[in-house]
């Protein structure tokens, strides 16, 4: 998706062709530029994150990376599952990923596999003691949204549910009336809508 | 998010018509700042009732404490808002896991028989504002530092050290610019044209809501 063509969609959703508001600006040129890309930035951010704990990790594939550090990676968003490597076999083992310090108490006695994050630290751990070597694998933060950029990482409908949440969040500057609550919900209805993990088949003898 | 960015990003949301009716102040952001800090206690206390610890993240520390109890927080900075664990040390390697008891448990055990010795049991601790109590010989206690925001420098992230800085939860920085613009909206005469402010940055719980409302 190219960055200016986000724009001009939002633009699209915001604009009022009927309104006669004195606005020094037409209604969809209300917002600047720059608010309009730092709100897709943040719903960027926002939608990735919702869409990566719905584990709905094949629309957002290009995001999935993984680490072998111990320190959380400047990209880190959201971790999804954690591996350990045993000293003999040198083989990685799939771990229970937790977050915090608790992880601790649980490690003790309840798992025998285990990936910590706390604070800024990566912590992979086989029945209590240190692993030789783990691997974290996670989203990463998405690229940004830039003006000329074109962001191909997700897929395509994905970029139309970040669009339609920061309209969301745009509108919210805007007094509440019924053509408030009709974008709303047209933009709820694009944020809600149900992505399948591939394209459904075309029923026998239609033409696509 | 830097400060800056939010503070912005925060007049953005209550700017209606062009007009920011909170720069007309002596100092222009200080409402909007005020408006912020509270936001990141409201959110930081929020994410804790639902167990959100990827959003706690960049506020997590720890302490390990070798010595008697009860052990004391360095300054007011450092206090914990909220403890996720107390292990109890006893020798140099084991660790317990300790449950929190109430102080005036604490307190009327510690007393029950003195000539006895009578004790809490080991795996378990209380804590006074500061301080927490233990029997043991030094504790490791992990949890989470209340989210002072530092505005010295607005080029910042939001929450810059103490805090884990380089890779904090940036985003969960969209929903304390959300709440804090609802704080500043609440201000203002109740009428009609109130936008659902408050849960757009919150994915999750704006379909939650959605769905309660039996929309789409």
């Amino acid at each position: 998706m190219l960055g200016s063509v986000a724009i001009d969609r939002v633009r699209v959703f915001l604009d009022d062709p009927a309104s006669t508001t004195p606005y020094a600006h037409k209604m969809g040129e209300y917002w600047s530029e720059a608010q309009i890309l730092f709100a897709l930035n943040q719903s960027q951010l926002a939608v990735v994150v919702w869409l990566a704990r719905k584990r709905q990790t094949y629309l957002i594939s290009g995001l999935l990376t993984s680490t072998t550090a111990t320190t959380v990676p400047t990209n880190f968003l959201v971790a999804t599952s954690g591996e350990c490597r045993e000293t003999s076999p040198a083989v990685l083992r799939p771990a229970t990923l937790m977050v915090g310090w608790s992880a601790l108490d649980f490690y003790l006695n309840q798992h025998r596999f285990i990936t910590a994050i706390y604070g800024e630290t990566i912590d992979y751990r086989i029945n209590g003691s240190a692993a030789a070597a783990g691997k974290l694998w996670y989203i990463r933060k998405p690229t940004a949204i830039t003006n000329a950029s074109t962001n191909t990482e997700m897929d395509d409908r994905v970029y139309d549910k970040i669009i339609a949440h920061a309209v969301c969040a745009l509108m919210c500057k805007d007094v509440l009336d019924k053509r408030f609550q009709d974008v709303f919900s047209e933009c709820m209805r694009v944020l809600q809508s149900e992505v399948p993990h591939h394209y459904p088949q075309l029923d026998e003898g239609m033409k696509a | 998010m830097t400060k800056q960015e939010a503070i912005d990003f925060v007049r953005m949301f209550i700017d209606e018509s062009g007009v920011e009716f909170v720069g007309t102040l002596v100092d222009a952001q200080s409402d909007v700042k005020r408006a912020l800090q509270e936001a990141s206690y409201d959110k930081v206390r929020e994410w804790w009732a639902r167990g959100d610890k990827e959003a706690l993240r960049p506020f997590w520390k720890q302490e390990t404490y070798t010595g008697a109890s009860p052990y004391s927080f360095a300054s007011y900075a450092v206090q914990p808002m909220f403890i996720e664990t107390v292990q109890v040390r006893v020798g140099s390697d084991v660790r317990y896991p300790a449950k929190q008891t109430t102080l005036e448990l604490w307190t009327q055990w510690q007393a029950a028989n003195p000539l006895m010795g009578a004790r809490v049991g080991s795996a378990e601790y209380a804590y006074k504002e500061g301080q927490i109590f233990f029997v043991g010989d030094g504790i490791v206690v992990s949890y989470y530092l209340k989210p002072d925001i530092d505005w010295t420098n607005l080029a910042l992230e939001l929450f810059n050290p103490p805090y884990v800085a380089t890779s904090g939860a940036a985003w969960t920085h969209a929903q304390i610019c959300e709440r804090a613009a609802q704080i500043l909206m609440s201000r203002q005469p109740l009428d009609e044209d109130r936008v659902p402010l408050g849960v757009i940055y919150d994915i999750e719980r704006l379909m939650s809501q959605q769905a309660e409302r039996g929309a789409a």
